[in-house]
């Protein structure tokens, strides 16, 4: 086959899946940079009148920048959250020759069968004041008031985890590439010990899979809405939350578009960073 | 007592037992190989002896010390892997100083030692580079310093040139065997190339089915070989069948041609005769009914030598001649010609009993 006809080839294999982005996200996206522009009426009319004003008053705020700075904060928490409880999770799947290898597999990523906001009711349970652990803990003597875990930074963080341990045990097992049984093997003849074998070796080769579980656990808790909504009780404000506000509470729809940019372009330059940082280590 | 003392090593697999009672001696500083088919079960006596697998039962000897309830780490045997198991996000000098720093050794004499056994290995320039930056030769090179650093007890060789294109297999036998010799560290060997075992390893032992089947020097293996798979698997061999007639008298099936053998019990042997031991002679006039004679039906040169096969009345025997012997040129497909050996050049075998 010639290099013309090969790329026609490609290009009509790749086709489709432009034609669905264009439509599902370029153009949802060029009209939400439409909307940032246009003037918000009071009571939510749009006239469309080309201003800068939605920016500015964006930029003005500067609440915006707590709210960015919890988004982050609770994305990097809920990530790291995830990747402890996730890690060994995943290098077991990696490594197990069982049988039950891919039903255990299915398992691991069960949560995402189910609807987020069911799994955040699940937390309500759990985390309650009358919920298991605080039940339980109450029951061993442990504590005499019910610990707030619930409707607090807490309950965020640890509902978003959650959620997020499906994405992370599949991005680090897609990253274990690198990990090789005589790898490892060959750093116990020289004299390491199993935890100086995980320290020096194995972590340091399944970097790449951490590093991509940490992205796609980040982008997906910057943009989740329903855990920060109910199990922060409404007192947990994120870009997230407060694009939702704009939109449907307030019906500042020019402002939530603003706000949707800005959320966007920090992802675009988290995910510039990741590809920064795996260029420079591969 | 030998510094390497094997007894009774068995391995299983779940279900499957890979290694049936293995006993070995190595002797200190000396060159072992370990040489089998694929499958005989010879990386994992390796695997077994370096404690990277648990035995079910037998000992393991160094020094007077059983090592079967040692850790792997706590063994200090350098192991080099086949597919040489560089840790790849380290450097070659970090690489060969991994084992020095998880001994506790300060860097100025870890660095010492490392330069030194680079220099050993003739990589010294290279210290710097990642192993995905090296030829496959280099990362040869690298793990062979790297288990040569720890000045382990015992060094454990598995496979480690099979990846390795023919050429530069032939430099590193060569290079390997001296810096055996240089270092004098006992050393065992796995391999499935008997060319590798032989150039490189002052004994062989060869492994058939998880037992050791002969063990001796290279030559002694290849010239008195103690059972037809060890004839078999060394070399190439032919193989006639005959009669014993219980006093040293040899005649071979489908001929009336007798010759004098070794006193065996009367009845069918299995002689074997390595393919440079038979002399080709042009037919002559003279030639009785005593010798065996035939048609040549191949002629393939190969080098150094040419390899001619001969249909006789015992069936296609092989002979190799020299390429610098005048004879090959002689000597055409379908010439008749007569087979002679000295009777002393043939191994002679009771017929297997577990053959059915």
């Amino acid at each position: 086959m010639t290099a013309l006809s090969q790329r026609h080839t490609m290009a009509m294999i790749l086709a489709p899946a432009v034609l669905f982005l264009a439509g599902a996200f370029m153009l949802p996206l060029l009209n939400l940079g439409r909307l940032s522009v246009f003037e918000n009426l009071p009571g939510g009319a749009i006239r469309e009148t080309l201003t800068l004003a939605n920016y500015r008053a964006f930029l003005s705020d500067s609440f915006n920048l707590e709210l960015t700075r919890n988004s982050c904060l609770i994305a990097v928490q809920a990530s790291l959250l995830a990747l402890l409880v996730g890690y060994p999770i995943a290098l077991f799947l990696y490594r197990t020759t069982s049988p039950w290898r891919g039903l255990l597999l299915v398992a691991a990523i069960s949560p995402l069968f189910v609807s987020g906001v069911v799994r955040v009711f699940g937390w309500l349970v759990i985390l309650g004041d009358t919920g298991f652990i605080n039940g339980g803990f109450k029951w061993l003597g442990l504590i005499d008031r019910p610990l707030a875990l619930i409707f607090n930074w807490t309950g965020v963080v640890i509902g978003l985890a959650e959620g997020l341990v499906p994405f992370v045990v599949l991005a680090l097992i897609s990253g274990f590439g690198r990990l090789d049984q005589n790898i490892e093997d060959a750093a116990a003849t020289l004299g390491a010990d199993p935890l100086r074998r995980f320290l020096t070796i194995t972590l340091p080769l399944s970097m790449p899979g951490i590093l991509l579980a940490f992205l796609i656990g980040f982008v997906v808790s910057m943009s989740a809405y329903v855990s920060p909504r109910i199990l922060g009780g409404g007192r947990i404000f994120v870009l997230a939350t407060e694009i939702y506000g704009q939109t449907f509470e307030l019906n500042n729809w020019p402002l939530a578009a603003v706000l949707s940019l800005y959320m966007l372009l920090l992802l675009v330059l988290l995910t510039l960073a990741y590809k920064k940082l795996t260029e420079r280590s591969a | 007592m030998a510094f390497v003392e094997i007894r009774s090593l068995h391995v299983s697999y779940g279900k499957t037992q890979v290694v049936h009672g293995l006993s070995l001696d190595i002797e200190r500083g000396e060159f072992l190989a370990l040489l089998g088919p694929s499958g005989c079960g010879k990386t994992t006596v390796l695997r077994a002896i370096s404690g990277l697998l648990q035995p079910s039962s037998g000992d393991i000897r160094v020094a007077d010390t059983n090592v079967v309830g040692l850790p792997v780490h706590k063994r200090n045997m350098g192991y080099v892997f086949q597919n040489y198991a560089l840790f790849p996000h380290m450097s070659v000098a970090r690489n060969i100083a991994y084992g020095l720093s998880m001994r506790g050794l300060g860097s100025a004499e870890s660095g010492k030692r490392v330069q030194d056994v680079l220099e050993l290995v003739r990589m010294s320039t290279l210290s710097r580079r990642k192993p995905k930056q090296l030829s496959g030769g280099q990362q040869q090179r690298v793990a062979l310093a790297r288990a040569l650093v720890i000045e382990p007890q015992l060094l454990l060789l598995d496979e480690c040139l099979s990846n390795l294109d023919a050429k530069l297999r032939e430099e590193l036998r060569v290079e390997i065997r001296d810096i055996q010799k240089r270092t004098g560290v006992t050393t065992l060997f796995v391999t499935h190339d008997q060319t590798e075992a032989m150039t490189m390893c002052d004994r062989i032992a060869i492994l058939d089915h998880g037992r050791i089947a002969q063990i001796g020097n290279p030559r002694d293996i290849y010239e008195r070989p103690n059972s037809p798979f060890v004839a078999r698997f060394i070399g190439r061999i032919n193989e006639i069948s005959g009669q014993s007639n219980g006093a040293g008298g040899i005649s071979l099936d489908k001929t009336n041609i007798r010759l004098p053998g070794p006193v065996l019990r009367s009845g069918p042997v299995l002689i074997m005769l390595r393919p440079h031991r038979i002399t080709i002679n042009a037919v002559s006039p003279a030639a009785a009914s005593d010798r065996l004679t035939g048609t040549i039906i191949r002629k393939t040169f190969i080098g150094n030598m040419a390899e001619i096969a001969v249909q006789t009345a015992v069936g296609v025997l092989v002979v190799e001649i020299s390429a610098a012997s005048a004879d090959l040129d002689h000597h055409q497909q379908g010439d008749t010609v007569t087979l002679t050996w000295s009777a002393a050049d043939m191994i002679v075998f009771e017929p297997e009993e577990a053959v059915p």
